[in-house]
Order: C-alpha cells, then sequence, then structure tokens
C-alpha cells in the first residue's frame, strides 16, 4: 500500500502508538492469535483485512457458525451474551474460501479478591500463600509484596516452584503489623487483595521430629518419649519451645496430655500390656503465636512382665484378644484379672482346709477305733473271767 | 575480656521483664478501652505511627541475633530511658483527659515504676559486665509535646503503650539469650 510514508514512518508510528496505549499488566498475555473475553458480555472478533462488506464466512473449529447469538457487520463477528460454549478457535474466510485471520477466543472472568493466608514457621520468615474465591478459567499472574504500614513495598518472594505462594525474608520482628499485597492479573485486568498480619499472631511452628517412644524396664505402666525441635526452628533458641505430648491406649477414644519443656518425657500411668499411641505438639514457650500441629502418630508396647504359669497366661491372653469384642473399659478386663486371681487363692485355701478336716477326722476315727478295740479287748477279759470264775472246782 | 555474667542479676531482670511483658500488655488493652473510638475499637491497627524521639524495637531475627552484649543491653537501655519519660507525659495527658479512669492511672504509674526498675537493672547489669553505660539526652520529648491536641495526645499514648508492648517481647528474648549463653 502506497497511503503511508516509506517503512521507517510505519516503525515510528506502530512504535509511538504501543508507548501511548500501554495498559501496563494486560501486555503480558498479547497475541495475535488468541482474544479473552469476559463471559456474559458482548465479544467482537475482527476479520482483518475490511473489504468493504464483502462477504465473510466465520467458522467455529471448523464449522460455519449459525447462531441466534453472533452477528455479523461488517465482516466483523460479534457474539452477544457470551458463554463458555462460544469458547474455541474462529476463522474468518473469504467468499472462495480461503483463511483471513484465525483467533482463538477464550472466555472467563476478571480477577476478583483472593483468600490470603499467612503463616510463620519460625521468627525469620513469614510464607503467605492465596486462593482465588471464584475460578477465572484464564492465565493468570500474581504480584505479590508486602509493606510495614508507613514505609516502602518490598517484595515478597515467589518460588518458581511453588504456584500461590510467597515467602518475606527475615521480617522484622517486635514490629506490630505488616500488610501484605497480592494483585491477581489476568487478559481481563487486575485486582489487588490486602491482608493485614500480626507476626505474633501468626507465629506456627512444625510438628517435633523424630517423635520415639522406649519401655522403661522393669515398669510395666511407663513410657519414655523422645523428640526434637522441628528443622524449621532454631535449636539455640532465645526462642524456647514447649511441649504437649497426647497419648492414648489403641482401643481408647480419650487422649492424655501431659506437658513438658524439653525434649523427653516419661509417660507414668499407661496401660500395662497394651499399646499405645502417641503424638507430640510444640508452641513457643512465651505463648505467642499457635500450637503446631500433632506429629504423626507412633506406636509403643510398655514393658511386659516375664511370662507366666500357663492358666494365668491363659487368661491373660483371653483377656487381652478380647479386648476388641467389649466395648466396656480397659479397667473392668484388669478387674476380671483380680477376681481370677481371688478364686485361685479360695480354692487353694479351700482345698487346705479340706485336707485339715480329713486329717482331723482320720485321727478321730483311729482313736476310736482304737478305744472300741480296747473296749471289745475288756469285754472279752470280763467274759473269760466270768467263764472262768463259773467253771466247778 | 569482659567479666564471666553475672547468674542471678540476669535472672532477676528476665523475671522483672517477663512481668513487665504482662504488664504492658494488660496496659494497652486498658489503654485504648478509654481512648474512646477508634481506639477502643476491634481490630484496630497501629498504621506505623511512630514519634520522634521513641525508639522502635522492630528488627530483623538475623540483626538482632548478631547483636553483642553491649550493643544488646545498649539498646534496651536506651529505649527504656526514653520510654520513662514518654510514659509520664502519656500519664499527665491521661491525668486531664480520662481523670475517672483510676486503674489506668494506676496502671501506668505501676509500668513507670517498674520500667525505672528494669532500667537501674540494666544499668547493673553493664556495669558488672565492664561495659560503658550508653549516654542518653536528658530532655527528649520533641519540641511541643506539652500543647498537643486531645486527639494528638490519644494517639501518642497508643504509640507509646504499644512501642512498650514490642519493646517487651524484644527485651524478654535479650534476655532469655543472655541467659543461655551464660550456661554455656
Amino acid at each position: 500500500m502506497t497511503g503511508f510514508a516509506s517503512c521507517p514512518g510505519i516503525v515510528i508510528i506502530t512504535l509511538i502508538t504501543s508507548l501511548i496505549s500501554i495498559p501496563v499488566k494486560a501486555e503480558i498475555w498479547t497475541n495475535e492469535n488468541v482474544q479473552y473475553g469476559r463471559i456474559g458480555s458482548n465479544i467482537t472478533l475482527l476479520c482483518s483485512a475490511s473489504r468493504n462488506g464483502s462477504a465473510v464466512e466465520w467458522r467455529l473449529n471448523g464449522t460455519r457458525v449459525v447462531s441466534s447469538f453472533a452477528v455479523l457487520q461488517n465482516g466483523n463477528l460479534i457474539l452477544t451474551n457470551s458463554d463458555s460454549t462460544m469458547e474455541g478457535n474462529y476463522s474468518c474466510h473469504d467468499k472462495k474460501g480461503q483463511l483471513l485471520r484465525a483467533t482463538a477466543l477464550r472466555l472467563g472472568y476478571g480477577p476478583a479478591l483472593l483468600r490470603i493466608h499467612c503463616i510463620a514457621a519460625n521468627y525469620y520468615s513469614i510464607c503467605c500463600s492465596w486462593e482465588q474465591n471464584v475460578k477465572t478459567f484464564l492465565p493468570t499472574e500474581y504480584i505479590s509484596t508486602f509493606r510495614h504500614a508507613s514505609k516502602a513495598s518490598e517484595i515478597c518472594h515467589q518460588d518458581f516452584f511453588r504456584t500461590n505462594v510467597c515467602t518475606i525474608k527475615n521480617p522484622k520482628n517486635w514490629h506490630s503489623s505488616y500488610v501484605v499485597n497480592i494483585t491477581e492479573v489476568n487478559p481481563l485486568g487486575s485486582t489487588f487483595t490486602l491482608s493485614r498480619i500480626q507476626f505474633l499472631d501468626i507465629v506456627k511452628p512444625d510438628p517435633p521430629e523424630r517423635v520415639s517412644a522406649e519401655p522403661v524396664h522393669g515398669s510395666p505402666r511407663r513410657l519414655r518419649v523422645y523428640w526434637e525441635y522441628p528443622a524449621t526452628w532454631p535449636k539455640e533458641s532465645s526462642f524456647p519451645l514447649r511441649f504437649q505430648v497426647q497419648y492414648k491406649p489403641m482401643e481408647s477414644r480419650s487422649w492424655s496430655v501431659v506437658e513438658a519443656t524439653h525434649l523427653t518425657t516419661e509417660l507414668t500411668d499407661v496401660l500395662a500390656g497394651h499399646f499405645h499411641i502417641i503424638q507430640v505438639r510444640a508452641m513457643d514457650l512465651l505463648g505467642n503465636g499457635n500450637w503446631s500441629e500433632w506429629s504423626t502418630e507412633i506406636k509403643a508396647l510398655p514393658w511386659l512382665e516375664p511370662t507366666p504359669k500357663p492358666e494365668e497366661a491363659e487368661s491373660s491372653t483371653q483377656s487381652h484378644t478380647e479386648n476388641t469384642d467389649h466395648s466396656s473399659t480397659s479397667e473392668s478386663k484388669v478387674e476380671s484379672k483380680e477376681q481370677y486371681e481371688k478364686l485361685a487363692l479360695l480354692i487353694s485355701l479351700g482345698s487346705l482346709g479340706g485336707v485339715f478336716l480329713a486329717l482331723l477326722a482320720f485321727f478321730t476315727i483311729l482313736i476310736w477305733v482304737r478305744h472300741k478295740g480296747k473296749e471289745e479287748t475288756s469285754k472279752q477279759e470280763l467274759t473269760s473271767m466270768m467263764k472262768m470264775k463259773s467253771l466247778p472246782m | 575480656m569482659s567479666a564471666p555474667l553475672p547468674v542471678t542479676s540476669i535472672s532477676q531482670t528476665y523475671s522483672l521483664a517477663v512481668l513487665l511483658r504482662t504488664n504492658t500488655a494488660q496496659l494497652l488493652t486498658t489503654y485504648l478501652k478509654y481512648q474512646g473510638s477508634p481506639f477502643s475499637d476491634r481490630g484496630l491497627s497501629d498504621h506505623g505511627l511512630q514519634l520522634t524521639g521513641l525508639p522502635v524495637a522492630a528488627a530483623s531475627f538475623c540483626a538482632w541475633r548478631q547483636q553483642s552484649v553491649e550493643e544488646r543491653l545498649g539498646e534496651n537501655f536506651k529505649a527504656y530511658s526514653a520510654y520513662i519519660e514518654f510514659l509520664q507525659l502519656v500519664t499527665d495527658d491521661q491525668t486531664v483527659l480520662n481523670p475517672t479512669a483510676l486503674d489506668l492511672l494506676k496502671l501506668l504509674r505501676k509500668t513507670h515504676s517498674r520500667i525505672r526498675m528494669l532500667i537501674g537493672k540494666l544499668a547493673g547489669l553493664m556495669t558488672g559486665l565492664g561495659l560503658t553505660i550508653p549516654e542518653v539526652a536528658v530532655d527528649r520529648l520533641p519540641a511541643g509535646s506539652l500543647s498537643a491536641s486531645d486527639w494528638e495526645r490519644k494517639i501518642r499514648g497508643y504509640v507509646v503503650c504499644l512501642g512498650l508492648t514490642n519493646w517487651l517481647e524484644r527485651t524478654v528474648r535479650d534476655l532469655t539469650f543472655l541467659k543461655k549463653k551464660h550456661r554455656q
């Protein structure tokens, strides 16, 4: 075309135009072949060379567009009240079917307010994450910054690998609050969300690590638990942690809890002969922030007494296997064991008494027999004496 | 070579700081309660307000961690020396603004005397360690402090009470650090 000036002239004009019309952010997605539109609005698809109203045909994904929602105007296609069914590859063809222009149309929503959640696993970094309240269906980028109120904005660093997460490195402690700003940008515009965070409120350590438990030899009702500071919490600590240990027999539903300030504690009231589940959690000793999540459950069995006599062993294993059947508490198991013991004692006492009685009876009979025997003898003597006396002389 | 850290002095100062920490938290809530809206509103934030001459406690963990004993104690000493003057100013203001808020006034005076004790203990620690006690200007209040409007006085009191809570949080950590250092 000879209309415009020479090539350099066109270049200059193009440059000036783009300088003037910089919509700062939507430029990210400037791509001749993709057009973005807002769901519900009217979209105009341009066919490049306006050919004085010469007939053009529009196709969607290769198929001719015939819809009550699509209006042809000067070669351009206007989609009214757009919805997601109108997304796709549009192409504009001339009478001969030759391709004049192809555009992909993607529809979605503009950015809206985000849900921001910040947490600090220690005193030297804050991690903020966010999510959309409503899906936009469009490519999105986020700009994350923060400030201490009146100071200048600083970057909250985003990781290449983690989406929708940023880290404030080396934040100021003993400062009242931060304001975090996450700006959502997509082809339809940008919106920023502010979140005020109080450092001391968002501190939440990671759970304690390497939790383990050992039986205590000779003590069937004790277990010793060990754990370590989470790797993310500095151990040199002018920021010491305090801990809670929760434990329960496997079959039980209610937990017992003990407090600890060191890295170990001894549980002194566990149920003998039962597996227990143990967990530990941590919190700043001064009470700032929140408890960590509970560490993963570990199982432990306290020290068992050496194998008892067969009958007793049977009764104790019986009560052990009956555990899962009964819904009653484990205390009744202990009671029945004691009852067995009492019964055994009674039986032995009874049999001992029986032996005594038998002996007593035996001796009584013996004495009686002897006594009887003596009587008989004396009687016989008497009768023989009398017989002798009655004999004629 | 500095003298070995005096254990009992540090422990005592630590206990006082822990006490003051609870004290100042209570002072802040009580103070806000009596100032009316927006101070007494929920979700109030400081917007980064600062007062000239009033040191801020804010410090990054890394920078704070690297302080020498002298810097550590010195910063605390300087801070509380300034706060004690501002605290007196706030007490005077509140005596005029809220004369019937007896619990607030009592709390202000109690905090004032405890901060004075803390300053004494910090000075004692530094002397015991052979450290130089930093010089503090006698009159630190900014010009025109006494002719402020009611609104300005209220704001000022808020910044002082809030700043104190931040400092006590930091001081408790400073003393924990010193206690642990001695044990090593």
